[in-house]
């Protein structure tokens, strides 16, 4: 959000939605209801001139595939912009997870569900890095 | 390969790897103090190991191919992406590693965890073996683009 940063916790519940994000680029966030368990954070997600709410379908995109190969990933997102002209969107999902080989095979199968998931725009404006939780 | 290259991009990411684990020859609280540098080390390296490996793979059918000097980086980057698509693992998997490298090497403030250098370090390898198994079609495909990409860098 222009000049300031929204952090929210989601548990249990529903999936979050665009709209529940947009609510949140609005600082509304009073107005989102349900959660959904892991942890999503969502740090200046469209910046001034960007189409938030085009970030925001990716990330509601992104964490419905996470949560569906991995248990509680938890999101941070944040716009990139080092060129002025350019700027990219970057999704960080950690996921509490202990064994370096199985995560590695997990991570082979989030990789190949978000590449069939996001369109050419989505894929090439946000980059989604996957790693283990500390 | 070229005959005078003497360095293989793939030994980059056993060392990448090997400065995640502690050895018998390093004091325990020496090398636990510089875990920072060496997961950092660790995430830059896996990411030069691919670049190097893919510009390797070009040298290896064009020994005196002009990779540009300036914005190799970008410029391969987006010739993988033409050649491959913008979905394959490839080119996804240099973009995830572009910024983690640029992360490690660059911001003084943040952390690389042990963990998270680990998995770089297993998607730098996954991408090696991803290069490895380019035919020469791609490559040559590769090539074309990072002169095509090249070229347009320079007009603009």
């Amino acid at each position: 959000v222009p000049g300031g940063d929204i952090f929210f916790t989601v548990a249990a519940g529903r999936v979050v939605t665009p709209h529940d994000i947009q609510d949140l680029l609005t600082a509304r966030a009073e107005t989102l209801g349900a959660h959904r368990y892991g942890e999503l954070t969502l740090v200046n997600v469209g910046g001034e001139g960007e189409d938030a709410s085009g970030d925001a379908e990716i990330l509601q995109t992104v964490f419905a595939i996470a949560s569906d190969v991995f248990d509680n990933p938890g999101i941070e997102s944040s716009v990139i912009q080092d060129d002025p002209d350019d700027s990219y969107l970057r999704v960080s999902i950690a996921v509490p997870h202990e064994d370096r080989a199985s995560f590695r095979q997990r991570r082979r199968e989030f990789d190949l569900a978000i590449s069939r998931s996001l369109t050419d725009e989505q894929l090439n404006r946000a980059i989604v890095i996957v790693t283990r939780a500390d | 390969v070229p005959t005078e290259a003497v360095l293989d991009p793939a030994s980059i990411a056993t060392v990448a790897d090997n400065l995640l684990r502690f050895t018998d020859d390093i004091a325990v609280d020496e090398w636990a103090e510089c875990e920072q540098a060496r997961t950092r080390s660790a995430a830059s390296r896996g990411y030069y190991s691919v670049l190097l490996a893919v510009k390797r793979r070009v040298l290896a059918l064009d020994p005196d191919f002009d990779f540009p000097t300036r914005g190799v980086h970008g410029t391969v980057r987006i010739a993988v992406g033409r050649s491959l698509g913008e979905r394959s693992f490839l080119f996804q998997s240099l973009r995830i590693l572009w910024d983690a490298r640029v992360h490690a090497d660059y911001d003084l403030v943040g952390t690389v965890s042990l963990k998270s250098a680990e998995d770089y370090v297993d998607r730098a390898l996954d991408a090696l073996s991803g290069v490895g198994g380019l035919t020469d079609a791609d490559v040559r495909k590769i090539a074309q683009k990072i002169l095509a990409v090249k070229v347009e860098r320079e007009r603009s």
